[in-house]
Parts: C-alpha cells; sequence; structure tokens
C-alpha cells in the first residue's frame, strides 16, 4: 500500500507542482516552508516560475475598477514605513503596522483611562457589523502569510488557520483587532501558532477593508498593558467575501 | 521595435521598484500605471470573479510595496517576479474560497477563464513564449489541455480530475509526465 505511494512521491516535482498551482492549501504552505529553508528548492522553484512565465505574461490583460488605486493609497497610508527603519539596524524585522501601533499606543498613554475604558465599552456594545463572512490573511512585513483568518458574521467567531510558525522565546501570540476609526487596539486573546482554532469575537465593529487584524508577540499571559507591547509578526486588514 | 520596447519597459520597472523599496508612494502608483491590467488579468482568470480578483490585486500591490527590496532583478524580470506573487495570491485566495464559492456562469469573467487556446495562440506569437509554445506543442493534447488548464485555472488535481471525469491518479500521471517532458524539452 504504502510503495507505490512513496513511488509516486519520487516521481513527483514539487517545485513545478507548486508553480502550475496543482497543489492544495496545506500542500503549498509545506512547499513554501520548504523553501524558505532550503535555498537549493528554492531556486527550483524560481527555475519553473521563469520555465511557465510566458503562460502568464500570455494572459490577456483587463483594466481594473479605477477605484482600485485609492484602496491601495488608502492602505498605504496606514501602513507607511518610516525612512528611519530602513537605515536602522537590521535586526528583528518591525512589522510596519507595529510603528503605526506604536503612534497609537504613545497617543493613547496621554489619554485618561477612563476614557479608555468607556472607549472600549462601547465597542463592546456595538453590533456585528453585518452577515455574511469575512477573511484576512496576516501576513509578516516581507509579506510571508502567517495565519489565515475566516469570520463567520451569524456567529461572530474567527477561525484562525496558521500557516508558517512565529516563535520568539519566552513571548506568546496575541490577537488583536484594529478598528476601523483608528481607535485603541482590541484584544481578541492569546492564540496559537501550532494549530487552527476559533475565537469568539466579544464585539467590536468589523468594517471590512478599513478593519485590520495584528499578531504581536507578548510575555506569558499575555499583553501587561492591555496594548501591544511586543513586536508586531503579521498583520492584514479584513475583507469580505 | 517590439524587444526595444520590452527592453525599456522593463527597465523603468526596475527602477520604479527600486524606489519603491525606499518608500516611494508616487513610484508604486507608476507601477501600478504600467501593470495592473496585466495583473488583474491574471487573478480574474484564476478566480473568475471581479469582486474577488479586485481583492487580491490590492493585496498583490501591498506585497509589492512590502517586497520591493527583496527584488532581485539579476533573477526574475519585474513582471515575471510581480505575476508570480500575484498567481500566489490568487491560487492561495482560490483555495480559501473554493472553486465553486461563486457562480462562474453568471460572470462574464468565465468565457476568459476556461478558454485556453488563446492564450496558448498569443504565446506563438510573444517572443519569450516561442520555446514554450513549442514544447507544449510537441505534448500530446490531453497532456497540453491539461497542464494549461491547471496552469490557468489555478485548480487542483483533485479538481482536474473531476472536470476532466478521469480518475485522479491518472490526472497526476499526465501532469507529471507533461512537466518532465516539458522541463526536458526546454532545457535543449
Amino acid at each position: 500500500m504504502s510503495a507505490p505511494r512513496d513511488q509516486e512521491r519520487d516521481d513527483a516535482d514539487m517545485a513545478a507542482e507548486y508553480v502550475l498551482g496543482v497543489l492544495d492549501g496545506a500542500t503549498r504552505r509545506s512547499v513554501e516552508r520548504r523553501a524558505a529553508k532550503d535555498p537549493a528548492f528554492a531556486a527550483e522553484i524560481d527555475a519553473w516560475a521563469e520555465r511557465l512565465g510566458p503562460l502568464a505574461a500570455a494572459v490577456p490583460p483587463v483594466e481594473p475598477l479605477s477605484g482600485l488605486w485609492p484602496r491601495i493609497a488608502a492602505d498605504l497610508d496606514r501602513i507607511t514605513r518610516r525612512p528611519a527603519e530602513r537605515s536602522g539596524p537590521k535586526g528583528r524585522r518591525v512589522s510596519a503596522i507595529w510603528q503605526w501601533l506604536g503612534i497609537g499606543a504613545m497617543g493613547l498613554a496621554a489619554a485618561s483611562l477612563a476614557a479608555l475604558i468607556f472607549v472600549a465599552g462601547q465597542n463592546l456594545g456595538a453590533p456585528v457589523a453585518a452577515d455574511g463572512t469575512l477573511t484576512a490573511t496576516l501576513a509578516s512585513d516581507t509579506g510571508t502569510p502567517l495565519v489565515t483568518v475566516v469570520i463567520d458574521m451569524n456567529t461572530a467567531t474567527a477561525t484562525l488557520i496558521p500557516v508558517a510558525g512565529a516563535a520568539e522565546p519566552g513571548r506568546v501570540p496575541e490577537l488583536w483587532l484594529l478598528p476601523a476609526g483608528g481607535g485603541a487596539p482590541q484584544s481578541l486573546g492569546l492564540i496559537t501558532m501550532e494549530r487552527p482554532l476559533r475565537v469568539v469575537l466579544k464585539g467590536g465593529e468589523l468594517d471590512a477593508p478599513e478593519t485590520a487584524l495584528a499578531v504581536s508577540m507578548e510575555p506569558e499571559g499575555g499583553s501587561p498593558t492591555g496594548l501591544p507591547t511586543g513586536p508586531v509578526v503579521a498583520s492584514g486588514a479584513l475583507h469580505s467575501i | 521595435m517590439t524587444t526595444v520596447s520590452a527592453d525599456e519597459g522593463r527597465a523603468f520597472l526596475v527602477e520604479r521598484l527600486r524606489a519603491v523599496a525606499d518608500g516611494d508612494k508616487a513610484a508604486l502608483r507608476e507601477v501600478y500605471d504600467r501593470t495592473s491590467a496585466k495583473l488583474f488579468g491574471i487573478c480574474l482568470r484564476i478566480l473568475g470573479n471581479r469582486e474577488e480578483a479586485e481583492d487580491v490585486l490590492q493585496d498583490v500591490y501591498l506585497t509589492v510595496w512590502n517586497r520591493a527590496d527583496s527584488f532581485d532583478p539579476g533573477r526574475a524580470s519585474p513582471i515575471t517576479w510581480m505575476a508570480t506573487i500575484t498567481r500566489n495570491r490568487s491560487i492561495d485566495r482560490l483555495r480559501q474560497i473554493g472553486p465553486r464559492a461563486h457562480d462562474r456562469s453568471v460572470d462574464e469573467a468565465v468565457d476568459v477563464a476556461d478558454k485556453n487556446p488563446d492564450a496558448l495562440e498569443l504565446l506563438h506569437r510573444a517572443e519569450e513564449g516561442r520555446q514554450l509554445a513549442a514544447c507544449l506543442g510537441e505534448l500530446d493534447e490531453r497532456t497540453r489541455d491539461a497542464v494549461a488548464s491547471a496552469f490557468f485555472g489555478g485548480l487542483t488535481y483533485d479538481e482536474l480530475a473531476r472536470k476532466a471525469e478521469v480518475p485522479l491518479g491518472t490526472m497526476k500521471s499526465v501532469i507529471r509526465r507533461g512537466l518532465m517532458k516539458l522541463k526536458g524539452c526546454l532545457s535543449q
């Protein structure tokens, strides 16, 4: 039983199959993990992209809606990198959205705690925006997808599917909701990057694509301040289906 | 003449992507103006739905913004690099929503999405596509169709097998043999 299966695996050129696009999602993630660790394998993927590239180039162009660029420009404004960041030390990667969060958190420190609680209470009471399904791909600042999120608006539950690991010694991943209006990030709790899990959204306006989710690495037990304190390893905006 | 303009186009994009890597938003706009129709065509063909394709295209340009500093013109042409990001994002989205999440029959994009010969036709005409076209031409028709619909549709082995009404193992071996032949032919 296992012999023909092994045989089949030996015959498979995973780099070619990845580029051709015939692999299922889980297998694609495992190919990407292997490529991240194995430069020779990554080079094979590049070679196949080069071989099959003319097929992609042959696809007839279609003009997107004129409204698309403004959407992209708005996203850029949210995530703009500061020039200083690029010339800084290239140690740990700090996500662009983290810069944005950092500013938000500093601004909030000036606000009174009472105001903060008031804002949070308001959000908790707000109804979830609409029926349907929202999705988000939370990616690192290099664009590597780390978590896929599907939110069922009817039950207000988010299903998180980790696609790549993120580990920081002594720290645990915490999920944050970044509200549409640019208010304080709201913690959705600690999560794991080991396996898929469900998170119940306690409230908060979900307004795709203005609302975003982010994952930061926090001390054991979660952020001590109620706001992200560690590096943001992944972030992404919500999209409606 | 077309070769010259293609080279100029490539040099322009290489230079603009360098500016994007330095955080120049206007440069990204110029890259967008030059490439969005091409990349949108790729999204649309895989996803078969304008709305999904636009969401993915938005992600693609944000990815370009974030990753422009990792683009190496010595390794890939700018358009191949961007088309690869586009295909990967489109395929990942297709895996999330499933090929039947939207009714392709009500979308005008279906017509484009399911007809592969026109793209193969175009391949013959494009300078850099000739060798690939010739090698695809050496495959038997069934293998060529399977490879083309896999590439253009972004469908899994399982979905391809069901669509062609053949056993999964058959579809896998047809495509794997096709890929091996292509590799051999292209290395000549």
